[in-house]
This record gives structure tokens, sequence and C-alpha cells, in this order.
């Protein structure tokens, strides 16, 4: 054996005593679960019952399901505008947050508090804010001539009332985004600056770049949260009105657990699996391709 | 000179309407604790109620078991807290630091465990626990965090990426292993991430509802959210006092954030390192 | 030192023999209803030397936590449930049937309420005993049927003067907003019944989803829908307030004549102006349609596969629903007792809040149905969502709407059995 081949195979080995935790835990308490879930795809099972083997008619029943189309668009329509808007926000937040000022530590506080606010403390604000003939949102509109629309409680602007509430939670997102700018060597920095480099340049330059392994995490929590949550949608809106709001995994959870079809559930579930992973893959060859760091690409 | 102060106050300035608007909801969710049961539905809402009821917080203090609910959910969550630490920042630098045959496909997997939602695991998980003899016990909550969790695993990893080889490159030609990478240079550079991760895995199992009231079967062993719901008969609920033990549920996390935002100082120093 | 063994190990046996067989008991509520409930359970335990109930708080608003421990066989001895759930965990085989029990306990048909028997029931078996009932009734503002120049004192007799009060009633501003909705028909399938149609025919135990009385009421209850304008009805709903509070939109006068639990009687009591003065009777029907229509649901007490101590656990049941306890218990609630011998308790007679007795009329001399309890839950409940959905926006007509009904519910019923 070559010493080159030697010492890689030794570093896999060590590599692998790092990862033999998450492997074990895996192997243990996590792979079962998952499996089981596939297998239920294929039956009819209630959830308690023992399951029937039922091939693919799930998957067939799925595609047939109005409402398994209605809350794909749903949520696609909240992760796409919702997602970006999230990011962009989140690190316009993080920059200034990380700017030399006074109580910067209260400042940062305030910003963060809204995002561990449970969503039943702020479901009856919203639905006041946006109260389409009295709400302070729609009296603002009307000052400035613009037109008040029926948010929560029009088909065509729910899903826009529910991201206009998410701006509020931007705190989370924030807080990565902090924390990644501290990850940016200062040197990089002046080094700009002496290049006679402007603010704005900066931040396409040297910024961003550094910052793209973190956005990339965001972008993909992003997405795998905003297909599996469904607590603000169930306590706003209950997925009305004429389902406008029906979030996928509010639908995986009402089949699951009122209509006991946990087969169907389970179907829906990898169907959320494979198109989760697409969009992520294509995420992360996006990062590879015009990213500082390519994240999982790196080598 | 003088632009600069200009361009300050621009910026105090908008901070501060920023704060106030990020300050509604909680402020809301105070005020609400202090509010009488009617005036909690009041349209258009009041701000702040015309009479204050602090005694709404006595309340609860006589309700609930608010201390022994407080004891077990410091258990899980400090446990939580220190399983999901120690073996996240072990496994992430695994991923970002090594060569390993396959690594791509584990991450995969790692994302996979992410993206299942989990009401379809939930049944078998619980089924699986049950085997062990683990259910009504905190083990189901506490010890599969010591194997590691994906979302801390995850951000770890994206941050360790981050580090510059000449970092590691330099320790080696010092004599360090592994290991010592590890503990010396990595975990030292991503205070600011370790600090973010620790409140995140905080956060949720503070406030976690679900997985407590699936595996804990004696009300004596039960964490705050679970508590707070007995404020709730089968058609009202006690928002006053619900809130009430929302901020007082939310206190800590206050807190912590503000300690872990001090981690969020400046950028790192390349030269520093080796001094 | 073997006399020692000996002596300790038939001590250990007599401490067993002795020891209270103690049973899990899972209640769903806190507060008032909490406590009355913990209340009966202390007064149970200090009755007799055979049995502890412990009691544990387990909400079960969303169903994950029993679903699980039922399918893991992690279970009490006694659990609280929906009234959906009875028949989707008993099909499933994780709860005792009680027919043997009830059996021997000589509990018949006759001991409840008209109908009540077969709540919770699935071809012939009981998986459950209801806790308390609520039901629901026609309640009218008298003092805006003055207002408008109406017989405060006379409800509509039929549905055509219903249609002609709604109108009547009905406010709007000059730009069109809603200021007040004379009536809405908000339980759809109530009106099913009271149109002569039905959710299933109790006889053959088939879904009937499609019935002619069903294809008119959702007409009826479309037509309200399209004649007051869906999106001018959501924001005008937009601005009501809590039910269990004074900005209940009923005696706040937003809303005239409304369908309403008899939990709205404890609610005016509590939150409406002392001077309110309202009206309650059963529904009116159209011609050739049902009288005295009385829906009811409510929670269910079972008994898990997995309880150890089967037996014990219907006795506590047993005593729990008997009629001064269930009578107590219903009293407490402001909810309706299952059982007859409990409505003529006088624990609930002595607490029971004004026109609660037109309820228990209906209930004892009226049509009473409850949603068929099927193995799929809520299914069919959201399916019939759908279809007025359909109606309403005129994408299919009523009947198209209900065949599709009633052939999604057969396909998915087909699956489990």
């Amino acid at each position: 054996m070559s010493k080159v081949a030697k010492s890689r195979l030794r570093e896999a080995r060590i590599g692998l005593l790092f990862l033999s935790p998450w492997l074990i835990g895996l192997a243990v308490f996590t792979a079962y679960p998952i499996i089981a879930s596939l297998y239920f795809s294929f039956t009819h099972y209630s959830g308690l019952s023992s399951p029937r083997w039922a091939g693919l008619d799930n998957y067939v029943q799925l595609f047939k399901d109005p409402l398994f189309w209605k809350s794909i668009y749903n949520t696609l329509y909240l992760a796409i505008i919702g997602i970006p808007l999230a990011q962009v926000l989140s690190i316009l937040v993080a920059l200034l947050l990380n700017t030399k000022v006074k109580f910067l530590g209260i400042f940062r506080t305030l910003y963060f508090l809204p995002s561990i606010v449970p969503a039943v403390a702020t479901a009856l604000l919203w639905k006041w804010f946006l109260n389409p003939q009295f709400g302070p949102v729609n009296l603002l509109l009307e000052k400035i001539g613009l037109p008040t629309p029926g948010w929560l409680t029009d088909p065509a602007w729910s899903k826009p009332a529910l991201i206009l509430t998410s701006v509020w939670g931007v705190g989370g997102a924030m807080v990565i985004y902090l924390a990644g700018l501290q990850n940016i060597p200062t040197e990089l920095y002046e080094a700009a600056e002496l290049d006679g480099a402007g603010k704005i340049a900066r931040l396409f330059t040297i910024t961003l770049p550094m910052l793209s392994p973190v956005i990339l995490f965001n972008v993909v929590m992003g997405i795998i949260n905003s297909f599996q949550s469904f607590t603000s949608v169930f306590i706003m809106t209950g997925g009305g009105p004429e389902n406008s709001t029906l979030v996928y995994a509010l639908s995986i959870y009402r089949n699951g657990f009122q209509f006991y079809k946990m087969g169907y559930a389970s179907a829906m579930a990898w169907v959320l699996l494979i198109m989760t992973s697409i969009a992520i893959v294509f995420v992360f060859k996006f990062f590879g391709k015009y990213g500082y760091f390519g994240g999982v690409d790196k080598q | 000179m003088k632009k600069r102060s200009l361009g300050k106050t621009w910026i105090y300035l908008l901070l501060i309407a920023g704060a106030v608007f990020f300050m509604i909801p909680f402020f809301w969710m105070f005020s609400t604790s202090l509010k009488s049961y009617d005036d909690v539905f009041a349209f258009p809402p009041v701000w702040w109620p015309s009479e204050v009821l602090w005694s709404n917080y006595a309340d609860l203090l006589v309700e609930l078991p608010f201390l022994r609910y407080t004891l077990n959910t410091v258990i899980v969550t400090g446990m939580t807290l220190l399983g999901f630490m120690l073996s996240s920042s072990v496994v992430a630098f695994g991923f970002s630091y090594f060569r390993i045959p396959g690594k791509k496909v584990l991450f995969r997997i790692l994302l996979v465990t992410l993206m299942i939602p989990p009401q379809v695991t939930m049944i078998p998980q619980f089924v699986l626990f049950n085997k062990l003899g683990w259910v009504g016990t905190f083990l189901p909550l506490i010890v599969p965090t010591f194997f590691g969790g994906a979302f801390s695993i995850f951000l770890l990893k994206q941050f360790f990426d981050t580090v510059p080889r000449e970092f590691s490159d330099a320790a080696k030609l010092d004599g360090a292993n592994e290991w010592k990478i590890f503990l010396k240079v990595y975990l030292p550079l991503s205070k600011p991430a370790l600090a973010t991760s620790a409140l995140f895995i905080f956060i949720w199992t503070w406030t976690d509802f679900l997985n407590p009231l699936i595996y804990l079967n004696d009300d004596r062993m039960y964490t705050l959210s679970i508590g707070l719901q007995q404020l709730s008969t089968s058609r009202t609920t006690a928002w006053p006092q619900l809130m009430g033990g929302s901020v007082l549920m939310t206190l800590p996390i206050i807190v912590l954030f503000f300690l872990a935002q001090k981690t969020f100082i400046q950028g790192i120093q390349v030269g520093g390192i080796k001094s | 030192m073997k006399k020692v063994l000996a002596i300790t190990v038939i001590l250990a046996v007599a401490m067993v023999g002795l020891a209270k067989t103690e049973l899990s008991f899972w209640y769903a509520w806190g507060g008032d209803e909490g406590k009355a409930l913990l209340a009966l359970v202390e007064e149970f335990n200090a009755s007799q030397n055979e049995i502890v109930v412990r009691p544990v708080f387990v909400p079960i608003g969303q169903g994950e936590k029993i679903n699980t421990a039922l399918a893991g066989s992690s279970t009490p001895d006694i659990v609280t449930i929906w009234d959906w759930m009875v028949v989707p965990l008993g099909e499933s085989g994780a709860l005792i049937p009680l027919n043997d029990y009830l059996g021997s306990a000589g509990i018949d048909e006759s001991d409840y309420l008209p109908g009540v028997w077969s709540y919770g029931a699935y071809r012939g078996i009981k998986y459950g005993l209801p806790t308390t009932l609520n039901a629901y009734a026609f309640m009218w503002n008298k003092a805006l049927f003055k207002e408008v120049g109406l017989d405060p004192d006379r409800p509509p007799e039929n549905i055509q003067e219903l249609d002609r009060y709604a109108e009547l009633l009905f406010k709007q501003d000059t730009r069109g907003n809603i200021r007040r909705l004379g009536f809405l028909p908000n339980v759809s399938h109530i009106y099913f019944y009271v149109f002569g149609g039905q959710l299933w025919d109790p006889e053959t135990e088939e879904i009937t989803a499609n019935h002619p009385g069903n294809v008119a009421a959702l007409d009826w209850v479309a037509s309200y829908y399209k004649k007051f304008d869906l999106q001018k009805i959501r924001v005008f709903q937009a601005t009501w307030g809590e039910m269990a509070s004074s900005y209940n939109p009923f005696y706040r006068g937003q809303l005239a004549i409304q369908e309403a639990g008899q939990w709205e009687l404890l609610f005016i009591k509590q939150f409406a102006k002392s001077d309110f003065e309202y009206g309650v009777s059963p529904f009116p029907a159209p011609e050739g349609g049902r009288e005295k229509v009385a829906y009811l649901n409510g929670s269910f007490w079972a008994i898990p596969k997995g309880s150890k101590y089967p037996d014990q656990s219907f006795e506590f049941l047993k005593w729990l629903t008997d009629k001064d306890q269930a009578a107590r218990f219903a009293a407490e609630l402001s909810n309706i007792p299952p059982r007859v011998d409990a409505i003529d308790n006088q624990a609930f007679q002595s607490k029971m809040l004004p026109n609660m007795e037109i309820y228990i009329d209906m209930l004892t001399n009226g049509y009473v149905y409850f949603f068929p309890t099927l193995p799929i839950g809520l299914y069919y409940m959201e399916e019939l969502n759908q279809a007025l959905q359909y109606v309403q926006s005129g994408a299919k007509t009523a009947e198209q709407a209900l065949n599709d009904v009633q052939q999604a519910v057969i396909r998915e019923l087909g699956r489990y059995e």
C-alpha cells in the first residue's frame, strides 16, 4: 500500500470514529421509524391496527386527490415567496445589528423576541392587525389610497397575510447570520479597504460570499421547515378560507391523526421527502456553482 | 467626522424604529397576561388594561405546581443541551474535516432524517421506545440526544467548513492530532456557532410540547408547556394566566439569548491563531 | 435464616393481597371541569377499599398522545377521548368492547336517552361510554325581533319563514359592509336532518350522504352564502369576538338568530348584559321535514386493550356514569347527562340553567342524531365541508357534490373492513 493510500485509510477510520455517535444513533433510533413509515406508505393502516398491504394504492389516490395538489400549491407559494424574503430581511437585520453601536445586546434581544413568542399568544393580535375593516394595516392602506384586501378572510390574500406576519419571525435566521458574520476574518475587510472597495462592494465581494455556507444552511432549513410546519397556520386559519392556507404538513396531520389514514399520510410524507430532496439538491448545486464555499461539495 | 455621526444617528433611528416594531408581539403577550378574562377579547383591542391584574400571576402559581414543572423542564432541557452539544460538535467536525468515502451519501441521509415529517415516524418511534421499556421516563427525551441532532450537526458543519485550512495545518505542524485540532482550533473559533446551536436546542426543548406529552405518563413529571394546558377546559381557556405562564416561560430564553449574543463580537483574526 | 425468609415471603404475599388495585385514568380538561372530575375521583377512592384511581391530566386536543400510546400498547386503564376517536380506536383493536360488561351490570338501551346507546358504537359493538352530552337548538335575540317588528316570542315556524326573518333582520352600511346577519346556517348537517335527510341509515348502518333530503338541505345552506355574499360574511365574521366572552356576536346583536349548543346558556348567564332577552326552540323545519331535530356530540370514556385491570376499570366507569355522579358532573359543566335517570336526578335538576328544559325535551322527545361514529374519524365531516364549498362556488351541484362524498366515504370505509 502506498503511503498516500495508507494515510487516506487512516483519515477515513478516524473520521468514521468522529461520525460514530451519529451512525449508532441512526441505526438504533432513527432508521427503524423512517423505514417503517416507508413500509406504511404501501399499506392501508389506521395508525393502530396492523397494516394491510395495498401496493401503490395510496400513491394513486394521492395524485387523484384535489386537496393534495392544493396543499402542494399553497406550500410552494409560501416557500417560494417566503424563503427568499426571509433571507434578505434577516441578513439586512443581522448586518444592522452587527454595527458598533451602544446597547447592541438589548437591540439584538428585542429583535429576536418575536421568534420566541408562542404562536397561540399572537394569533388574536394578527387577526386584529389584519382585520379587513378595522385593522391598522388596512386603515393605513386606506389612508394612502391603496386597495384594502381581505387578508385572512380572502382566499386570494390569505397566503400573503401569513407571509406578512412571518416578517416578525426573522429573528431566528438573523441569529444564525449574526453568528456567520463573526466567522469572516477581519483581514479580508482590511485588505479590501486598502484596495479602495466601498461598503456595497465589500458586501458583495466579501460578506455575502463568506456568508454563503450559512445562507445555504438557512435556505435548506427554510425549505425543510416550510414543508413541515403548520402550527401557526393551524392556529390562525385552520387551513381556510376555502383551503387557501391548507399547507402540506397540516394535510399530513389531518390524514394521520384525524382521518386515521396513517398509510396515506406516510405516502404523503414520502412524496414530500422526494420533493424536498429535489429542491435541496438544486440549492446545493446552485451554491456549489456560485457560492464561495460549496458547502457539502467542499473537500 | 460630521458625516459619520450623521450616519450613526440614522442607524440609531432605524434601530429604535425596528425595536418598537419587533417588540409588539411580546408586549401583546405581556399586556394580555395582565388583563381580565373578558378584556382579552375586546374589539378593538386594548393595548394596556385599564385595571392591571398582577393577581393573574398569583393565580397561575396557585393553580399549577409551577415549580415542579419548571424543575422537570430544567432537567430535560439541561440533559438535552448537554447531549446535543457534546455529540453534534464531534459529528459535525467529522463531516467537515475528514475525507471519508461515502461521506456525501451519509450527509444526504442526515438531511433526509430532517426532511421526514415527524407525524409519520411518531408511532413507530413510540413503539420502539416502548419495547425498550423507556415510555413514562425521561429517557426517550434525553438518550437520543447523545447521538447527535441533525440540525446542530448541519449547522456546526457549515461553520466548521468556513474555518481556514491554514489554521489546522499550522496546528498539525506543531504536532497536534485530530482530536487536538478539534478542541484547540475548531471549537474556540466556532464560539458564535456553538452559542447559536445551544440557543436553538434550548428554545426547542424548553418549549417542546409534543415529545414530553407523548412520552411522559405521570403529571408529576410534566414540563411547563404541558402543564400550562391545564388552564383550558373543553370550551374556554384562561388566557391571561396562559399568557402569564408563557411570559414566565420565555424569560430564561431571553436571558440565554442575551448571553449567547455576547459571543457575536467581531470577526476572527487570521493572524491571531498562532499566538 | 430460612424462617425469616419464609415470614418475609408470607408478609409480602399478604401485602400484595391487601394492596389496592391502582388504575391510571387519563382525564382531558383542566379548569373547573378538571376540578369537578377530580372531586368525583376522590370520592370514589374514599368510597371503597379495592381500587385507587390515579388521575393523569392528558390534553386530547390533537390526539397524537392517545394514538401513539394505544398503538404502542403503553396505555392507561381508562382514557378520555372525543366521540370521533371512539370507533377508529375500537375497530383497530385498541379498546375493549363494553357490551359484556354492560350486560352483566344490567345496563341497557333504556337507561340512556333515546338514540344515545348507538353513539360511539359500530355494528353493535360499544367501545365507550359518553361522559356528558352537548346538544344544539335554535336561539334568537328578542330585542332584535322587536326592532324589525316581529313577535319576539314566536320563532319562525318553517324554513320559508326563517328565510324571510333572516332577510328582515339583515343590516348593512352604505358601503355594503354587513352590520348584522339575521341568520347563517353553520353546522350544515343539522339541516340535512331537518330537511328529512340523514348522514347514514341507523338500521342498515349504510352511508347515505346523497339522500335527497341532504341534497335539498345543502342547496338551502349554500343559498345563504350566496345571498349574503360569502366574502362579505367572512369580513363581517372577522369582527366577531370569542364565544365565551361578552364579545359573543349573538348577544352583542351581530347575529340575530343562531344555532347554539346548551353551553351558550351558561355563556349568556356569565357574559351577556343582565337585560338580554332570548328565546330557545327546536329548529324550524320545511314541509315534510323533521321536527325537533337534536344534534348531539361530546366525549367518551373507554378502556384500552392494554389495561391491566379491565374489570376494575369498568367498575369505576360504572360508578362514574351512574345517575348521581353523571348528574353532578354534567351540572358542573352545564352539559347534559346521557342517562335518563341522571336527568331526573335532583343534583342536575337543581342546577339547571333557564331554557335547558327545551334542550332536554328535544333530546327525550325529538329526533336525536349524532355525527356517525365511523372507523375513519373526521373524514366524512371534512368531505361534507368540501361539498359545501363546491356548491357555494358553483363548481358542483349539491347532488354531484354529495354523490362524490358518498363514493369517497364508502371507498375509505372499504379500506378498513
